[in-house]
């Protein structure tokens, strides 16, 4: 038996039979039948054969047997995934055709964001806020950073089970989002339930029903509505809020767009680099000559980082609604048609990546991957997300000699947001001094 | 571009690779030499990846272009727009784009033949038409 109570050994065998078991229902079923929008194959973390299946023998595939988002398309390789991300003339985004996720936005709560839009308006709210996320704002982050990541990391325990998640994924990418809003520290966990609380499904263990997600959204944005008109009667400043407040395109935004523009805020502030984060501790685990060779040789943290994102994927798809009826891989979606993007699979595609199952953190090209999209809604802070989870490695590695995972990690059961609820770990000790 | 360009691009990219691992040092190094102050957009690139990614990247739309044309086109219409994002200018695209063709020609030197410079340069004035057209209602075909 592990520490903390946990047969790691066990979990591990558990795991390798739901895989096997996968594998042979993935590659058996007819392939009408398959479905990889099931929570279910993500929180047990068997979508991958499925995925293999499809690339190769549908990769541009129709699924009419899901009963919760409808018929949808599911585009699976690399290089379809790019011509659709980019090709926003023929594929939206737009809130009102259903935006970005496979389950439509409820009609009478649309949350118009601009990652939910399409041009113009999509392009100058979208740069209204770079500047947050700009060269020059990374540089006066990173030492923020820096000393937030080296507190709480020499905070934590040695020979003690505890969270990763919690601990450290969750507070390190929480703290920064307060920072980047300027938002009240001491409030900064209510970021993180409004995180979790915008993409859970209801009934999945976040929230229990629809008018549940409603209520608690709205009191997001009547807590940010208190933020939005003390900014807006003070000088313009770099923070999220402000920037929004002051901008043009955004100064005069109905609440339910500035609630829509808090949510992609917050979830792609949070969500993402939390599950990259908590990634990193896992795959270096299980691929421990890879941990040897990030020991052995810091300098390979950066593309550890890239590697890592790829390996990760955060957000498993993006949906698309299709404008006209378009010709994509031999088949023909329909004008109406949903889409899925499926990043998680075409960073997956050995037609496009050597080796693509295999986790290399000094692989030739560790940033060719598809986890940050392409097109006009390519993800805005992926700089930022890169230099934190860069941070937060180089303050590990000069701390720990191992961080060792004590269980399989419990993960959401959520086919957009692809992360973990949990991770055990444990720290044997400290660097010698 | 005209029939057969495609091939004529992909071979002279070829006869590169052949004569050079990697041209990554040596497009960055006629690039910074011409346009200082594109040089500062690259700070924060410790070892040389983004440089690495971006030219990969760039290489591999210029292939897709001159070939089936699956994503280039739209993919340089949203980096355009992208960039602006940054207020980085669309004209850097058409340096960027022409500096490859010229660190090629310095490679290639006599192999660089009367062909491959015509091709370059229809793939060149293409390439063009979306760096200034990035809107997609402009240039969609359906």
């Amino acid at each position: 038996m592990a520490d903390g109570g946990f047969d790691l050994g066990q979990s591990r065998r558990e795991k390798a039979e739901r895989d096997a078991a996968a594998r042979a229902h993935a590659f058996s079923i007819p392939i009408e039948q398959i479905d990889v929008a099931n929570p279910e194959l993500w929180s047990t973390d068997t979508h991958w054969p499925y995925f293999e299946r499809l690339r190769k023998e549908a990769p541009v595939h129709l699924c009419e047997v899901n009963e919760e988002v409808g018929p949808y398309w599911s585009v699976t390789r690399f290089e379809d995934i790019m011509a659709i991300d980019t090709n926003h003339q023929v594929f939206s985004s737009d809130a009102h055709l259903g935006g970005i996720t496979l389950r439509d936005m409820d009609d009478d709560f649309i949350l118009p964001m601009f990652i939910a839009m399409d041009p113009p308006k999509h392009d100058v709210q979208r740069k209204t806020v770079s500047p947050v996320v700009s060269p020059a704002s990374l540089m006066q982050l990173e030492p923020i950073i820096r000393e937030r990541a080296a507190g709480l990391l020499d905070s934590l325990p040695i020979g003690e089970t505890f969270d990763w998640v919690d601990r450290i994924s969750i507070e390190l990418t929480t703290q920064m989002l307060a920072t980047l809003f300027d938002f009240p520290f001491h409030d900064r966990r209510k970021l993180t339930r409004w995180s979790d609380v915008a993409t859970a499904a209801p009934g999945m263990g976040i929230i229990e029903t629809e008018d549940q997600r409603r209520a608690e959204l709205l009191e997001c944005l009547e807590y940010f509505t208190g933020l939005w008109n003390e900014r807006v009667n003070a000088p313009p400043a770099n923070n999220l809020i402000s920037l929004l407040a002051h901008g043009e395109s955004t100064k005069n935004m109905a609440p339910m767009e500035y609630l829509g523009n808090l949510i992609l805020l917050i979830v792609g502030g949070n969500d993402t680099t939390r599950n990259t984060m908590t990634g990193s501790v896992l795959a270096l685990n299980q691929n421990p000559e890879q941990y040897d060779k990030l020991r052995a040789n810091p300098e390979l943290i950066t593309s550890m980082v890239s590697e890592t994102i790829r390996w990760q994927t955060p957000l498993a798809h993006m949906r698309r609604t299709a404008l006209v009826d378009h010709e994509i891989g031999g088949k023909t979606i329909k004008k109406g048609d949903k889409v899925a993007m499926w990043y998680v699979s075409g960073n997956r595609d050995d037609t496009a990546i050597e080796n693509p199952d295999a986790y290399i953190i000094d692989r030739e090209r560790p940033r060719h991957h598809l986890s940050f999209g392409f097109g006009i809604h390519r993800c805005v802070g992926n700089r930022l997300a890169e230099m934190q989870l860069r941070v937060v490695w180089e303050e590990i590695l000069k701390r720990f000699p191992t961080i060792e995972v004590v269980s399989e990690p419990k993960r959401v059961p959520s086919s957009f947001v692809k992360g973990y609820e949990s991770l055990m770990v444990r720290i044997p000790a400290k660097n010698p001094a | 571009m005209k029939p057969g360009d495609a091939e004529t691009i992909t071979d002279s990219l070829e006869q590169a690779a052949a004569l050079c691992d990697d041209l990554t040092p040596l497009v960055y190094a006629r690039l910074f030499a011409a346009h200082p102050q594109m040089e500062p957009l690259f700070a924060s690139d410790r070892n040389g990846q983004v440089r690495g990614e971006m030219l990969a990247r760039v290489i591999e739309a210029i292939l897709d272009f001159a070939g089936e044309r699956k994503y280039a086109a739209t993919l340089i219409q949203t980096e355009v727009v992208n960039h602006a994002g940054y207020d980085v200018p669309p004209a850097v695209f058409g340096v960027f784009f022409g500096t490859v063709a010229e660190t090629l020609r310095a490679l290639l030197g006599e192999a660089w033949t009367a062909d491959i410079d015509a091709a370059w340069s229809r793939l060149l004035a293409d390439l063009d038409y979306y760096v200034t057209h990035p809107d997609q209602a402009e240039t969609a075909s359906g």
